[in-house]
């Protein structure tokens, strides 16, 4: 059990929740394991510590930052943009403006939520790019050093992979068909597991405005893929 | 018209919970108020299934690898904006 789910006793159940409950996938999809409550969000967390020290001129700390935010940046604006190279230079991006900032860095926020309002200006930016096809088509042909992209390594069978494209392609086109700041709100929402609060932080609008967002960014996801249940 | 079923919530007001129901950030009495709820309403039991659809497939939408010479590139970008700078990025490059 990770340090931050705690086992609850399981609440009565009604007739229908209990035949629901028998069904011998039911207890894959339903526990009354939860997130505990999350502390109230203190301004200097860990990662704004880091940075603060990075402001000093660390740069090891620098690192932790990256080696800890590299992986999920790169893989919320992957969900974004829908380009692995796309999200990769993104990615540079943020962290480059996260260096050249250092200097002016102030611990008003959540270190995450200042990362994530960097990256998600720079999608909704490149989404709304009109020579975003020139940019890709730049990035296919070679790295600004010269040298060729070093492609990741990913083999599965070619049958896995069919599977999982299909799945994949299906789920994207959903993600995809939202606006951008809804789909931003359920990258943030699923993947990051933000609360409501921080979403709202990063994108700029009140916690009702993200509920809303996420309401109907939810229900047009139920709509589109509901029958991959 | 808004009615009450099952508990002491409008039923807009239980549509409103489904996402966190599914998403297990429920608090105990509100999942507790809306598991009582879903014992007497089609519409939220189907929402709710149709909703662990939507995050069992968003599961799969995980994203790629990152490329072995992204922290490479990234130090060789910032020494270059950081051109006379006292950090020794051009060390980090070189062990990537």
């Amino acid at each position: 059990m990770t340090p931050d789910l705690i086992e609850l006793e399981a609440p009565p159940l009604g007739p229908r929740l209990a035949q629901e409950a028998a069904q011998p996938s039911w207890g894959a999809r339903v526990n009354y394991s939860r997130a505990a409550p999350r502390p109230i969000q203190q301004v200097r967390d860990r990662d704004s510590e880091l940075m603060l020290r990075v402001r000093d001129g660390d740069q090891r700390s620098f690192e932790l930052l990256l080696e800890k935010h590299r992986g999920p940046m790169i893989h919320f604006l992957h969900r974004m943009v829908r380009n692995d190279a796309v999200a990769e230079e993104l990615t540079q991006e943020v962290f480059l403006r996260v260096y050249r900032s250092r200097g002016n860095y102030e611990c008003c926020a959540k270190f995450t939520t200042w990362l994530f309002r960097i990256g998600t200006h720079l999608a909704l930016n490149w989404i709304r790019d009109e020579r975003n096809e020139k940019w890709q088509t730049s990035l296919d042909k070679e790295t600004a050093d010269g040298t060729s992209r070093q492609v990741p390594d990913r083999r599965k069978t070619v049958e896995q992979e069919l599977l999982y494209q299909a799945k994949l392609g299906e789920v994207r086109q959903a993600i995809h068909s939202l606006p951008a700041k809804q789909r931003a709100a359920v990258m943030m929402h699923k993947y990051e597991e933000m609360e409501y609060a921080q979403i709202a932080g990063v994108i700029g609008c009140s916690e009702s405005a993200v509920k809303s967002l996420l309401f109907r960014a939810y229900e047009a996801l139920r709509v589109r893929l509901a029958h991959m249940a | 018209m808004q009615q009450s079923l099952g508990g002491w919530l409008k039923h807009g007001e239980y549509s409103e919970l489904i996402v966190d129901y599914v998403a297990g950030t429920l608090d105990a009495r509100m999942e507790l108020e809306f598991q009582k709820h879903l014992e007497c309403c089609d519409g939220c039991w189907n929402a709710v299934a149709e909703q662990r659809a939507v995050w069992a497939a968003l599961d799969e939408f995980r994203s790629q690898p990152i490329s072995p010479d992204f922290d490479r590139r990234l130090f060789q970008r910032i020494a270059e904006a950081d051109n006379g700078g006292r950090w020794s990025w051009r060390a980090l490059i070189s062990s990537r």
